[in-house]
């Protein structure tokens, strides 16, 4: 019987040894995100599962909904209500390269900025700005004909400053000096790392769905504050309406549920939602255009309250 | 029962070098290291030429899929410069050198030729002497215990293995993230609160291996 067992585990062992790494023959290749015959449109929000070789420029900007900030006392005296929005402008460029049928790495640079459009804003919420590089992995761990599942690691080191007019006036009340300890422009770097799961699955060649779920562990962006574990999730829903009316245009709707915090969202004390809507252009695998209109609701001040609105003109090419 | 077992391990292991190869030889490289994060109070760290050798090991697991190992003498030059007021002007106020043993430990995932290949991993930097040499008074300082012992940072390249023979030839460039903080804690005066200081740069890297059994 030892003798028998032996042989067996010889047998399996050259198996495992010999053994390749398998490709997926299951989907035939194409330069972009096509799964089951649909044409997935990239939702900026929602990470996709496809491996592909694709390069990312994305441009966007929004306003707050008149938003009630508190206002401003000094001793017992009320000095000012501020009023008016806060304007935020974005920019991502990002590449993700191909590496095998299985493995792809990505590579992304982000810059956001936020200020005030008036005067009692901007004194009060200062001018905010956080550039990040983010670098990532991504292997492909179950495919069929229409399902897709991908896992992905990706460490994100961020850099924020802040320039707090408020807070570096009350400093110079307080100590009624100017003082290197109360500088008017503070900066923070900041170090994120997050494992996602990604999915997509092909409803028919005319409707397509993308979900991911992810968990972040990182520093926090204001100076002092503890590390912690955040977690995001988000869904999207993808319609090509080429086959059904002849018009290469997809509509793509999808929500992202997010606890991450960010300079663009900083008022919401807490995890916020995001609805967005993509109009793209699908008359094409290699490339992707669209127009993404997004709506925030979050806490803020302790009040459930939509607070953003902001669209973004989203270009990809893929090779 | 023993000898049984005894044959199976020795089986398997000339089954694993009849299909894998043994990559052994030595590195070289080239680095810019900046320290990204808290600079002291209107001084900026720029990052200068270092540079590193030492012994590289590769085995391959799957015929495109490659572990790596290495043991280095590495060498890290910052600049420290002060920023003037009103002009922005950098004037240099010191040379600030990290010398370390370093242990990148990743994998290299070949391309469809196995020839260019993606690589990733881990480094661990065991520092040993960290001075200042002032640039005015020509005298160095010993800053060692401003940083700490280890340090662990992760690495992203691209490379190309050249065959001459049974040597391989591999320039690679990578990418390297700190991901801990190297400053030992301290509170300085020069300084914010709770300061960070990261590594990140490039480093462009020469292996010359010898790839025992040939093949690959």
């Amino acid at each position: 019987m030892n003798k028998v067992l032996l042989i067996l585990l010889l047998i399996s062992t050259q198996s495992v040894l010999t053994m390749h790494a398998a490709d997926s023959v299951a989907v035939k290749s194409s330069p972009g995100p096509v799964l089951g015959g649909h044409l997935f449109q990239p939702l900026t929000g929602v990470p996709g599962p496809f491996i592909r070789t694709v390069s990312q420029v994305s441009v966007g900007g929004g306003t707050t909904l008149n938003l009630a900030l508190p206002p401003i006392v000094i001793g017992d005296r009320f000095v000012i209500a501020p009023q008016g929005s806060l304007a935020i402008v974005s920019m991502v460029a990002a590449h993700e390269q191909k590496i095998k049928n299985w493995l792809s790495v990505y590579a992304a640079f982000k810059l956001v900025g936020r200020l005030g459009t008036n005067v009692t804003s901007l004194f009060y919420q200062g001018v905010n700005t956080a550039t990040t590089f983010n670098l990532g992995w991504k292997v492909k761990v179950i495919e069929t004909e229409r399902f897709l599942g991908t896992l992905s690691l990706d460490l994100t080191n961020g850099n924020v400053a802040v320039i707090d007019v408020n807070q570096w006036v009350r400093g110079i009340i307080d100590s009624q000096a100017v003082i290197s300890q109360n500088p008017l422009i503070q900066t923070k770097p900041a170090l994120f790392t997050g494992l996602t799961a990604r999915s997509a699955y092909a409803i028919n060649e005319t409707f397509g769905a993308t979900a991911f779920i992810e968990a972040i562990y990182g520093e926090a962006i204001v100076r002092g504050g503890s590390a912690g574990v955040f977690f995001n999730a988000g869904f999207s829903l993808n319609s090509d309406l080429r086959l059904v009316t002849d018009v290469p245009l997809a509509l793509t709707a999808g929500v992202v549920y997010r606890q991450t915090p960010s300079v663009e969202d900083s008022e919401s004390s807490s995890s916020l939602v995001t609805g967005s809507l993509r109009f793209g252009y699908s008359g094409t695998q290699n490339f992707s255009f669209g127009l993404q209109f997004n709506g925030q609701y979050g806490d803020v001040g302790g009040e459930k309250q939509a607070f953003f609105i902001g669209g973004a003109l989203d270009m990809r090419f893929y090779y | 029962m023993n000898k049984y077992y005894l044959l199976f391990l020795i089986l398997v292991l000339g089954a694993s070098f009849a299909t894998a190869q043994v990559h052994l030889g030595v590195s070289g490289y080239a680095q810019k290291l900046s320290l990204n994060g808290d600079s002291p109070e209107d001084q900026i760290v720029v990052a200068e030429l270092g540079y590193g050798a030492g012994l590289s090991l590769g085995y391959f697991i799957l015929p495109e899929i490659q572990l790596t190992l290495g043991a280095t003498y590495d060498v890290r030059n910052n600049q420290v410069s002060k920023i003037l007021p009103i002009t922005d002007s950098l004037v240099p106020i010191g040379n600030f050198r990290l010398t370390s043993y370093a242990v990148p430990v990743g994998v290299r995932i070949f391309g469809g030729s196995k020839t260019w290949y993606f690589s990733s991993g881990v480094t661990l930097r065991f520092h040993g002497n960290a001075s200042v040499n002032a640039i005015d008074s020509d005298s160095s300082y010993s800053v060692s215990s401003a940083f700490v012992k280890v340090e662990g940072s992760l690495y992203l390249g691209f490379g190309y293995m050249f065959k001459i023979g049974n040597m391989r030839v591999v320039p690679e460039l990578r990418y390297e993230q700190g991901l801990s903080n190297i400053l030992n804690g301290e509170p300085l005066a020069t300084l914010p609160p709770s300061p960070t200081l990261r590594s990140t740069g490039f480093s462009f890297r020469l292996f010359a291996e010898y790839a025992f059994g040939g093949g690959q």
